[in-house]
């Protein structure tokens, strides 16, 4: 029930392919379009594609750069294949693994004869997923044996001990905290503070004894080691990444267990020190803290490219595990978030950067971190260049060819810079002698218009008509306070056309993205006026924020607009950029989010501080 | 102080050519009193051997690195050929057409595509690496600037047919070569491939040719005029043609750049020609 199944070099050259019934199919258009919007807009995490009726799923096959992709009718669902394209991923490899290695000449001469082989392969599993899959009852899984044995022992023991400790306590504390805490073994919060100063000196032998503990740990830790193939594809179950904070996580009440809420808090409220109290379940602790701290210490090694690495590439010539890649993945990943990338988007990122390299040999002497890094620095500069051609003077010239002004309209939150880059964006155009008429559609803010009145005031200035065979090349379109913005913009786009200006800049009023009625209104602007540009303006301040604005304008866009092919955004604006230094997140959450252009850079008070991307730079700035 | 003598010192006397009647054991004598010599020289000089060892080192040191610069630089001796492009200008199909003589079927490539290029008629040791740049905007930037320095010609396909359509990007990524600094500084042979000659609507190389050159008029003074990036390095790139005139791949002195016409498709009955490319790339060796 396949409509296409092909297999490509990365380069591009169809190697194999399959159409349902042999009937000639263009699936080359929808290929492509995966290939633009997924893989090369680093959206490789989620492996599936919409394209029309069409599903697409494929896979990557880093060690000799092929891509498999395999293509159905979006209703049918087939649950089978995923099972599936691993599959033939695995059968074409060892197959041709030979004629794979010798490069593209091969590649070119070869007639991959694979259609038998691939029919008995289809025929297998679509046999196969007629068999139902019985869900394993919960009660047969790992997780609930693990759960209820060790959760509720420990629960009672750890509980036990509680209960003596504080009772201990509160026959030491003082008065008050007897009369808080008698009989009532789920003592409050601010029992447990009160007592505590009494606690540390014991707390501190604790401590001394625990850490001896841990040395023994290691000290067995060092003899298990042998055992292990060396430090390559050690994966620290448990290690506290994110995956493992359920396994982690003992403050969950357990699911069998009718446990009281109150025990719930009392955990929380637990403290290092009183944890060491708890004899039973320290030693399991300690192994926890231990493997964070080894942990910390290897990523420390691989970042800095140690000794040890050196090594790990010269005796692994095996192609990278997603297991392997995951601790650098994480370094990376926690890296992005520091320098004020939104966290999904980071998750995003490593995820898509993980499968670009999943199953990729190594050179001799790189190791994972360094391969790590150089691949997502080719990620981010790919998402920072722009998809398309940014030339807005070229674009300008063609419409004052055509005989009507080029219309910009600018759109964000409130307070982002918006009036400010307007005019510095208009001062830029006069330096490059294009007529600019502002029009003031923001009606609501005080000041608003006055704001952009003394703009075109210093502007015009600036650029006095003699320099300009005696017209005036900026003019202020308003009219005042309250009035609906979209009807002011068109009048202004009228105007302009009669007066003969080049560029309209339209400024609107700033709109939290979650207002709808105002968003409803910035919809009517863009559908009612359909400008040529339509750039948001977004400070390079914005952490999380970024990805939530965008998303929410793009969609309000999209929402209210009532017409086929709504306009969305089509450029960013980053506004602020001089005030980061070096957290120059935002640019990469904008860019991922929308997969448009930054435009335009603010990085300053006056006129002239107006600069265009590098994303190099920027890349640079990121990864240091 | 002592280190200026040293240096003084480093062209070594040099030994007496020895001549074939001297015996082994005078010459060995010869090498130690010359030995003997130059400690004597050193300590005079107020230097112990060790600081000359260490010299000496260096100066080995130093040599090799430059021999070795010589040598691998010599070698590499930049024989690509770069095919470039817009996506779907057909970059890919002409490459399999040229290395295997087949077409293929293809998708828009994320990587290059690489194989070595047998002129006819030249010798083994001057064969050329062809190489197929992605051309689809968000990458080909990257891989223009990681294979630039290989090149010895560059083909620019252009897609005939859409070519009115796509003017404005072929000019702006046509530009962007043209200007490229380092490009300059090698100055490959650059030839301007009009593919799919056989589609209908195909524009001739002529009329390419003329409305390219309006074209990157345009373009030049747009590009001149935009804004500079954000780190603050100004862009360092050639200016195109002369100046105070209107473009011509005429005033392009530094390329030889020539139009040439090809369909490098072999489907729908209507046969490949990529004569004009073959003979122009094995004009570059």
């Amino acid at each position: 029930m396949l409509d296409f199944f092909t297999i490509f070099s990365k380069g591009g050259l169809v190697l194999w392919c399959y159409t349902f019934q042999g009937v000639k199919t263009n699936f080359s258009e929808p290929i492509n379009a995966l290939i633009k919007s997924v893989i090369l807009q680093e959206r490789g995490g989620s492996a599936l594609f919409n394209h029309g009726a069409l599903q697409m799923k494929y896979k990557l096959d880093n060690e000799f750069e092929l891509v498999f992709v395999v293509g159905y009718q979006k209703i049918l669902s087939l649950l089978y294949v995923d099972k599936f394209i691993d599959d033939v991923h695995r059968t074409f490899r060892d197959r041709y693994r030979q004629k794979l290695l010798e490069g593209s000449l091969i590649l070119l001469t070869t007639n991959f004869d694979f259609e038998s082989m691939f029919a008995k392969m289809l025929r297998n599993a679509e046999e196969t997923k007629t068999q139902q899959v019985v869900m394993k009852k919960f009660h047969e899984s790992d997780k609930a044996k693990k759960t209820v044995k060790s959760l509720v022992i420990d629960q009672n023991k750890k509980d036990g001990k509680e209960t003596e400790n504080k009772a201990n306590v509160i026959k030491k504390g003082s008065p008050k905290s007897i009369t808080n805490g008698t009989g009532s073994v789920e003592s409050s919060p601010k029992t447990q503070r009160e007592t505590e100063s009494p606690e540390i000196a014991r707390n501190r032998e604790k401590f001394i004894q625990k850490r001896t503990k841990v040395a023994k740990a290691t000290m067995k830790e060092g003899k298990k080691a042998p055992e292990r193939k060396g430090k390559l594809n050690r994966v620290w179950d448990k290690g506290g990444t994110a995956k493992d904070t359920k396994d982690l996580d003992y403050s969950a009440p357990p699911t069998m267990t009718n446990g009281h809420s109150n025990e719930q808090v009392e955990k929380e409220e637990l403290t290092e020190e009183q944890r060491a109290l708890c004899r039973n379940i320290r030693a399991l602790d300690d192994d926890d803290e231990d493997e964070e701290i080894e942990e910390l210490e290897v990523d420390e090694k691989k970042s800095s490219g140690g000794f040890f690495s050196v090594f790990r590439g010269l005796v692994g010539a095996k192609g990278l595990t997603k297991e392997a890649l995951q601790p650098a993945l994480d370094t990376m990943g926690d890296h992005l978030i520091a320098k004020n990338v939104a966290a999904d988007i980071a998750k995003k990122m490593c995820d898509s950067v993980a499968t670009k390299l999943e199953g990729k040999v190594l050179g001799t002497f790189s190791t994972i971190a360094y391969t790590v890094k150089q691949s997502l620095n080719e990620s981010l500069v790919q998402i920072l260049t722009p998809k398309r051609r940014v030339d807005i003077l070229r674009d300008v010239l063609e419409s004052q060819r055509a005989g009507k002004p080029y219309v910009i309209t600018f759109c964000g939150v409130n307070g982002v810079g918006k009036s400010t880059n307007l005019a510095k964006i208009c001062f830029w155009l006069m330096e490059n002698g294009f007529r600019v008429l502002i029009a003031a559609c923001d009606t609501f803010r005080a000041g608003a218009v006055e704001q952009l009145r003394t703009h075109t005031a210093r502007l015009s200035a600036l650029h006095p008509p003699s320099m300009h065979g005696g017209r005036e090349s900026v003019h202020l379109f308003e009219k005042g306070y309250g009035k609906d913005a979209a009807g002011i913009a068109m009048q202004a786009i009228n105007t302009a056309r009669e007066m003969r200006h080049d560029v309209v800049l339209v400024d609107t009023a700033g709109r939290m993205q979650d207002n709808e009625p105002l968003m409803r209104a910035l919809a009517k602007l863009i559908a009612v006026n359909s400008p040529d540009l339509v750039l948001f303006v977004g400070e390079a301040l914005v952490g999380n924020e970024a990805v939530d604005q965008l998303v929410k304008f793009n969609q309000a866009l999209a929402d209210h607009s009532n017409v086929q092919n709504p306009r969305t955004i089509d450029g960013i604006v980053l506004t602020k950029f001089d005030t980061i230094d070096d957290k120059v997140g935002a640019a990469i959450s904008m860019t991922y989010t929308t997969g448009q252009p930054i435009v335009f850079v603010g990085t300053g008070q006056s006129y002239p501080d107006l600069r265009s991307l590098n994303a190099k730079a920027v890349v640079n700035a990121l990864l240091k | 102080m002592p280190n200026m003598r040293v240096k003084q010192l480093l062209p070594p006397k040099p030994f007496e050519i020895f001549h074939m009647e001297r015996s082994c054991c005078e010459v060995r004598l010869e090498m130690s009193s010359s030995i003997e010599y130059y400690n004597q020289l050193m300590k005079d000089a107020g230097v112990d051997g060790g600081v000359f060892a260490v010299l000496i080192g260096l100066f080995i040191v130093f040599c090799t690195a430059v021999l070795w610069r010589f040598i691998t630089g010599s070698s590499s001796n930049r024989n690509g050929v770069l095919l470039i492009g817009l996506s779907d200008a057909g970059k890919t199909n002409l490459f399999s057409q040229l290395v295997s003589g087949t077409g293929r079927s293809t998708q828009t490539s994320l990587k290059e595509n690489e194989a070595s290029y047998a002129v006819e008629g030249a010798k083994r040791s001057e064969s050329l690496t062809l190489l197929d740049l992605p051309g689809h905007e968000a990458i080909r930037q990257q891989f223009v600037e990681k294979f630039k320095d290989k090149a010895r010609g560059i083909v620019y396909i252009v897609d005939s047919e859409t070519f009115q359509k796509n003017i404005k990007d072929v000019a702006e990524f046509l530009f962007q070569i043209l200007t490229d600094k380092s490009i300059n500084k090698i100055s490959p042979k650059v030839c301007i491939a009009c593919n799919k000659q056989d589609k209908l609507m195909a524009k001739s190389k002529k009329v390419i040719q003329l409305q390219l050159e309006k074209e990157l008029n345009t373009v030049r003074k747009t590009q001149s005029a935009a804004l500079s990036s954000t780190s603050g390095s100004g862009d360092d790139n050639v200016y195109l043609g002369i100046k105070g005139e209107e473009f011509q791949f005429s005033h392009v002195k530094k390329f030889k750049l020539e139009f040439l016409e090809c369909n490098a498709k072999s489907d729908d009955g209507a046969k490949s020609n990529i004569d004009e490319v073959k003979s122009w790339i094995s004009s570059l060796v």
